[in-house]
């Protein structure tokens, strides 16, 4: 951009919002990386007024400042502008008063009775500039077409518009584009951007979120209907506790949620380290929401006061404190608030399995009195017993194991149906607390146990029975009889932290198809473990010696459960648990013994069974609950602020309230208010007419969209480090104009597009980029490349295999795979199956299982907040559109679609243009194109028209 | 009035956005000659990444102290939560080489380097957990979403040979590091930056080879594209669009050239253990990626051990680290003194790194092992910048502390930018509302290693 250029649009600013740029915000910007409190420079920091005052380790104070700056010795990088240098020479003048300006986007709105075009025109003419000619009609039917839909305008609608002399042509073109559900799916993945809608966990696991794509669905729907954004914003926030019948309000809140879970962190046995984790979880939070709605910082606020903003230190523990109560759906047995993979949304779902359970539960109790215990226990007793025979149930407690709609009993053994991969039972839990203890188990060999798996597999581990403490780090704390699979095919104690699963050196395990085995484990008071295998010691025992306390586990009551485990290689016979370690001849003793015999059916039973098979069917016959990816809340506690941000210096108690630059921002609620009573203030607050920076993000956002950059240039920005506005007073305009529409966003795209800036020509202009290379005061319209989804999307709709589908669960380009430890990996795969032809909104947003031709078109990992996306041209980029399966294939087809609209090969030249690139091709395209078909092929060119810039790019 | 002074968040990213985003990354990156902020004593980096955590106390940081209080009871908090019994390494330390730099046995190979190496024995982090330590040596950062150390280089100085990607990643053939492809990503930095990940079976580089023969096809669209930018001279994007599809021809040639190994002496292959089952893979990596630091690939990074397959010795350290140690160890070797014999080891950085160290005292049952310890563990430098035949910081008499000179990770990367003539505080990028540097705001270059 040229100095007058800046000039004018700083001195537009200025006068714009009658402010003058903040003094202790040029320091910031200017000086603070050096002269902070950390680095104090030449001993001066100039992060706070107390510090500035007194100046460095050289005499002269502020006074010396100014004179190094005037001079342009400071900042080392070069002279500041002439208008800053004024700005500092007056603030110090005046004293240098440090409190923070008003700054311009807090300004209430002010609304100025003009048109887009006669501010746009008007600062043009203010710079010697003009606007550029109307563009084309064939150009602007296909620019509209993907600015409002992300995709191709057909060959029909292009002719159509073209040919369509009257006057409402454009208008009644827009106003079709924006009825159509394609505007939601294009405009939603903006709005995904922003809010780093993500469907996979991240960290180290990086699990699939199964229930996020309801958020995606809910934006699209959203923004077809046109709903208020007011309303929109609302929900986000606050959504299940404004209007918690409304299944779209609960999943809106999916946004508070989508940054990553650290799995491991949340759980670890750690307090400390859990409340670490969860602090970084909340200012992650905070960043989505004060980012998204308020076009502010707020998150850069937790270790300090805002070094740009007028945000305190303080307001950002308020502001947290205000979403403290929120939690992703997680899987923490140490929290009754349970959502594991998502909120359910039908509230009566668990009601109806809770009342059949209940019913299956007193068909059991009959069916058990029928029968009397038949085991005699010549040694011990255990504690609890599964024998499988007509259920799942303990036989001498209440630990029973849940049935599960996979459960296969068959000859009164657990076993896998066909296909199955495994099945496991959790039991119920323990009553009393366990220390010393036997695990035992029968389990009968179904298939040779050489090499479980697939041949192609190196096998794996088979679990036959686990107790673990479901709190805590995750099986941390378990126990249990493995079949090591996955390396020396011995029996082994098993434990999630590998340095109790240890290599007892017994044999290999060679038992045939048939066979079965009898295994015990005992847990010795003195850490002691021991393995047996029909009734003899198997291997060495051992003894984990870390510490004094050894590691003999407790399990908890009212915690710890057994998982009892069926594989296709080994069938579960019977379970027991006993609190004691069995000594050698008890092991021995109960082997000779033998599993419970087989029940006999009993007269007058059948009634009973098939009561309870009837049940069974009706409880599996309820669908899947849907579930949706979202805020999941809990008691928010009291919020306090915490010295440099950290959770080991915990400072005064802090009541929920908004940010202090805005108005209203005092909640009035106390340090221990609820979570429903802490949202519904934020959201109203946030979402608030008399809050002017709400609608005037909202309106940049859409601007940029349309134009390529924002009146402000950064859309999550709009303080002072996000650079100022170029158009300050059509901003505010427009964002009235939107309040007043009823937050209508389908208004503002109309008002927008009708513009004559936005209908005017794209073509280069030598001169006016000398004065406006940037273009911010739109000259032409910025030509710019199609965003990765829009270049996907235009292949498949060339190729007409574009699967119209929308909406439901995403469909995944990858597949997943578990190569070792916990940790999930995508890779990326192409197919024609009907699901992949789907729009690439509907594509399932995974951490680690990016596209490498969407990732080289700047699609953002999706973690990422990304209010604005880059456009780069690589060398990857070029390889990826040339040889990516997706085009390849995508390029056929699009082959055999021509081929099959046209006969000839001029006829299906241009039909492949007009398709790609809805023109005709010139005479010379024309003739290359047939000498390529010659050549070659017709697929060649039909591919070589993937790869054209003009395909690519939005004049 | 300078042209970028306008903007609060200029220089670099103000050029970058003017310049380079505008007209594409290909512009963009010409720029890379005037990037260096200062005259660089490196030109590009080769990091050697130990996944799981490598024992300091059993490779390059000797703890006589642990001996003699072998079996005695230390609490101590560990990432289980548990203390236990001290655990006297089970290999045996000797100085080596004119320096005499004390390397165990358990990397033979490495210690007769000694000369060549820099080690730091304090270095400390901040997470106990696999993931975000990888992250946080990577990007500074435990959580994810930052960019990677090599994209934040590659920002910077841009690329030295525009036929191979800048940043390449050569991950363990048995899997991914924990966190996968989050570490080498580009983050909040433009897409163009982030790590590639060499594959070690089919195309290296995702989607380099034609699936048909596309050369007539090619011409015709490089007219189409020449014809189209001529039409719409002055938007320089389209010109590199022209110029990314001839990279693209260029690179389908020199990457294959890059990965073909064969042409390597048989000396070569041997020397790094290209014949025993237990190095030949990463033998081949640390050849490949010799290669691709011959060809001026700016930052090169080579994993050892991967998510589930590494040096996470929780339950049976003799076996874990003895089986890591044995793949590691020579061809780790090999590539230093190739890389010395070749002359690079005078412009390229080599940095031995790890997720965390491991504790002094056991874990486990039976076959004893070591937990995951941040607070203190060892990395090594060689090459360019720094000087060879030293330690640097020290650990307490156990292991378990820094005692002298604690080096953070921040200070490690603000070490190795400055080695590469930048500045870690000026090397920054807007975004949403932060100007963001790969040592957040820490950091402090390590003067006292420099050569």
């Amino acid at each position: 951009m040229s100095t007058r250029l800046l000039l004018a649009l700083y001195a537009g600013l200025c006068a714009a919002a009658e402010v003058s740029v903040d003094a202790p915000a040029v320091l910031a910007r200017r000086c603070v990386s050096c002269h902070d409190a950390k680095a104090k420079t030449s001993g001066l920091d100039l992060s706070s007024r107390e510090s500035a005052l007194r100046g460095g380790s050289k005499a002269g104070g502020l006074s010396l400042l100014l004179r190094r700056v005037q001079l342009g010795q400071m900042p080392p990088e070069g002279a500041l502008p002439a208008a800053e240098q004024e700005l500092l020479a007056k603030w110090i003048e005046a004293g240098a008063p440090w409190t923070v300006k008003e700054w311009w986007s807090l300004q209430p709105l002010r609304h100025t009775p003009k048109s887009i075009d006669d501010f746009v025109t008007a600062k043009l003419r203010d710079n010697g500039l003009t606007l550029s000619p109307p563009t084309s009609r064939r150009t602007l039917v296909r620019r509209v077409t993907y600015d409002l839909t992300g995709l191709p305008p057909t060959p029909e609608d292009v002719e159509s518009f073209v040919n369509d002399a009257g006057s409402t042509a454009y208008e009644k073109l827009v106003d079709r584009l924006l009825a159509s559900p394609h505007y939601g799916e294009r405009w939603a993945r903006h709005w995904l951007d922003v809010v780093r809608f993500t469907e996979s966990e991240g960290f180290e696991r990086d699990v699939l979120r199964d229930h996020a794509w309801p958020y995606r669905d809910y934006v699209i729907r959203s923004l077809n209907q046109d709903k208020p954004y007011i309303q929109f914003a609302r929900e986000q926030i606050a959504g299940d506790i404004l209007e918690p019948k409304s299944r779209d309000a609960v999943i809106a809140t999916g946004l508070l949620v989508f940054g990553p879970t650290d799995a491991v962190g949340l759980t670890s046995a750690v307090e400390r380290e859990r409340e670490a984790v969860r602090e970084d979880q909340l200012e992650e939070m905070v960043g989505v929401v004060s980012q998204t709605f308020l076009g502010l910082t707020a998150n850069c606020a937790r270790c300090h006061d805002h070094k740009f903003d007028p945000i305190p230190q303080r307001d950002y523990y308020r502001f947290k404190a205000a979403l403290s109560g929120v939690w992703q759906p997680f899987e923490d047995a140490a929290s009754t608030e349970l959502f594991p993979d998502g909120r359910v949304l039908d509230t009566t779902h668990d009601e109806k399995i809770a009342a059949l359970k209940t019913r299956i539960q007193a068909v059991e109790g009959e069916i058990a009195k029928l029968y009397k215990q038949t085991t005699v226990w010549t040694a011990v007793k255990p504690v609890a017993q599964w024998t499988f025979d007509v259920d799942a149930r303990d036989q001498l407690g209440s630990r029973h194991a849940a049935a599960t709609s996979k459960t296969q009993l068959h000859e009164g053994r657990l076993e896998t149906g066909p296909g199955e991969k495994s099945i496991s039972l959790v039991t119920a839990p323990l009553g009393a607390n366990i220390t010393a203890k036997t695990l035992e188990a029968w389990v009968t060999v179904r298939k040779p146990l050489e090499n479980p798996g697939k041949s192609e597999e190196p096998g794996k581990p088979l679990s036959v029975v686990q107790i673990y403490n479901r709190s805590g780090y995750r099986g941390a704390a378990s126990d249990g009889i493995q079949f090591a699979g996955d390396t020396n095919k011995q029996w082994r104690n098993i434990s999630t932290a590998n340095f109790r699963t240890t290599d007892v050196n017994g044999p290999k395990e060679t038992a045939s198809a048939g066979e079965r085995i009898h295994l015990a484990i005992t847990y010795v008071a003195d850490g002691t473990i021991r393995l047996y295998r029909n009734g003899v010691p198997y291997g060495q025992s051992f003894r984990p010696d870390a510490g004094a306390n050894g590691l003999t586990q407790t399990y908890a009551a009212g915690d710890a459960v057994l998982k009892l485990t069926a594989t296709p290689e080994l069938g579960l016979d019977e379970a027991r648990l006993y609190d004691s370690a069995l000594t050698g001849e008890q092991v021995a003793a109960s082997f000779a013994a033998g599993p419970a015999p087989a029940m006999q059916r009993k007269e007058g039973s059948a009634p009973l069974f098939e009561q309870r098979e009837r049940l069974q069917r009706e409880l599996e016959a309820i669908p899947t609950p849907e579930k949706a990816f979202a805020a999941a809340p809990r008691n928010p506690g009291i919020t306090h602020l915490l010295l440099r941000g950290d959770v080991n210096r915990k400072a005064e108690a802090l009541a929920p309230t908004g940010l202090s630059a805005l108005p209203g921002a005092d909640f009035k609620l106390a340090p221990d208010s609820s979570d429903a009573e802490r949202r519904r203030r934020l959201a109203e607050w946030i979402a608030d007419p008399a809050n002017p920076i709400f609608a005037r993000v909202i309106v940049n956002r859409v601007w940029a969209h349309h134009f390529g950059t924002g009146i402000v240039e950064n859309p999550n920005d709009l303080g002072a480090n996000g650079g100022p506005p170029s158009h300050p007073e059509l901003l505010d305009t427009l964002a009235v104009e939107f309040i007043q529409s009823g937050w209508s966003l389908k208004s503002l795209h109309k008002k927008i597009v009708l513009s004559a800036a936005y209908r005017q020509s794209s073509t280069y202009n030598k001169e006016a980029a000398a004065k406006d290379a940037g273009n911010r005061l739109l000259w032409r319209y910025t030509p710019r490349r199609l965003e990765g989804e829009a270049v996907r999307d235009a292949m498949l709709a060339v190729s007409g295999k574009l699967n119209d589908n929308p909406s439901g669960p995403s469909f995944r380009p990858f597949k997943v795979t578990k190569p070792g430890g916990s940790y999930v990996k995508y890779e990326p795969l192409d197919s024609g199956d009907a699901d992949l032809q789907r729009r690439s909104v509907y594509r399932m947003n995974v951490n680690t299982g990016g596209d490498p031709m969407l990732e080289s078109l700047d699609c953002p990992v999706p973690a990422v907040k990304t209010p604005k996306r880059p456009s780069t041209t690589t060398a990857l980029q070029a390889l990826s559109l040339m040889n990516n399966p997706l085009p390849v294939r995508l390029s056929k087809a699009f082959a055999a679609r021509v081929a099959s609209e046209g006969q000839s090969i001029d006829t299906q030249i241009e039909r492949a243009f007009a398709l790609a690139l809805g023109r005709a091709p010139d005479d010379h395209e024309r003739e290359s194109g047939r000498g390529l078909i010659q050549d070659r092929n017709l697929e060649a060119l039909c591919w070589g028209l993937f790869n054209a810039s003009e395909f690519l790019q939005l004049e | 009035m300078p042209a970028n002074s306008f903007s609060s968040n200029k220089s670099r990213r103000r050029i970058l956005l003017d310049a380079g985003f505008g007209f594409g990354w290909l512009a963009a990156s010409s720029l890379a000659g005037a990037a260096p902020h200062f005259a660089p004593k490196a030109k590009r980096i080769l990091q050697v990444f130990c996944v799981g955590g490598m024992s300091h106390m059993d490779t390059f940081d000797y703890k006589p102290e642990l001996d003699k209080r072998d079996g005695k009871l230390f609490e101590m908090p560990t990432f289980f939560g548990q203390g236990g019994n001290l655990y006297a390494s089970p290999w045996k330390f000797q100085q080596r080489g004119q320096s005499g730099l004390w390397v165990s046995d358990l990397l033979p190979q490495l210690a007769t380097c000694a000369d060549k190496l820099t080690v730091i024995r304090s270095m400390t982090s901040r997470s106990a957990n696999h993931m975000p330590a990888v992250a946080q040596m990577n990007t500074g950062f435990i959580l994810s979403g930052f960019p990677a150390m090599g994209a934040w280089i590659t920002y910077a100085l841009g690329t030295e040979n525009q036929d191979l990607p800048a940043f390449v990643v050569l991950p363990d053939h048995r899997n991914y590091p924990w966190g996968g492809t989050l570490q080498w990503s580009n983050g909040f930095l433009p897409a163009a930056v982030q790590g590639t990940a060499f594959k070690s079976t089919g195309d290296p580089v995702p989607d380099l080879s034609s699936p048909f023969d596309q050369s007539r096809a090619r011409q015709w669209v490089n007219a189409m594209n020449r014809s189209y930018a001529e039409r719409h001279a002055g938007d320089s994007d389209l010109d590199a669009r022209v110029r990314s599809y001839e990279l693209a021809a260029q690179m389908q040639l020199s990457v294959p050239d890059a990965v073909t190994l064969e042409g390597e002496s048989e000396a070569t292959k041997r020397a790094y253990g290209f014949d025993q089952p237990e190095t030949s893979y990463m033998a081949r990596r640390c050849v490949l990626a010799r290669r691709l630091i011959e060809r001026g690939v700016r930052f090169v990074q080579v994993y050892h051990g991967a998510s589930g397959a590494d040096w996470d010795a929780h339950g049976d350290l003799t076996g874990n680290h003895g089986r890591m140690a044995k793949e590691y160890d020579q061809p780790v070797a090999a590539l230093l003194n190739d890389l010395d014999a070749r002359g690079l080891l005078k412009d390229t950085l080599v940095m031995g790194v790890t997720e965390f160290g491991r504790t002094p005292v056991a874990q486990g049952a039976g076959k004893k092992g070591r937990d995951h310890h941040p607070n203190c563990f060892t990395c090594w430098l060689a090459g360019a910048g720094v000087k060879p035949g030293i330690a640097y910081g020290s650990s307490d008499d156990l292991g378990n502390q820094p005692a002298e000179n604690p080096v953070t990770i921040y200070d490690f990367h603000a070490t190795a930018l400055h080695l590469l003539g930048l500045n870690h505080e000026k090397l920054t990028y807007y975004h949403n509302g932060i100007r963001r540097r790969l040592t957040d705001v820490h950091g402090h270059v390590v003067q006292p290693i420099l050569a």
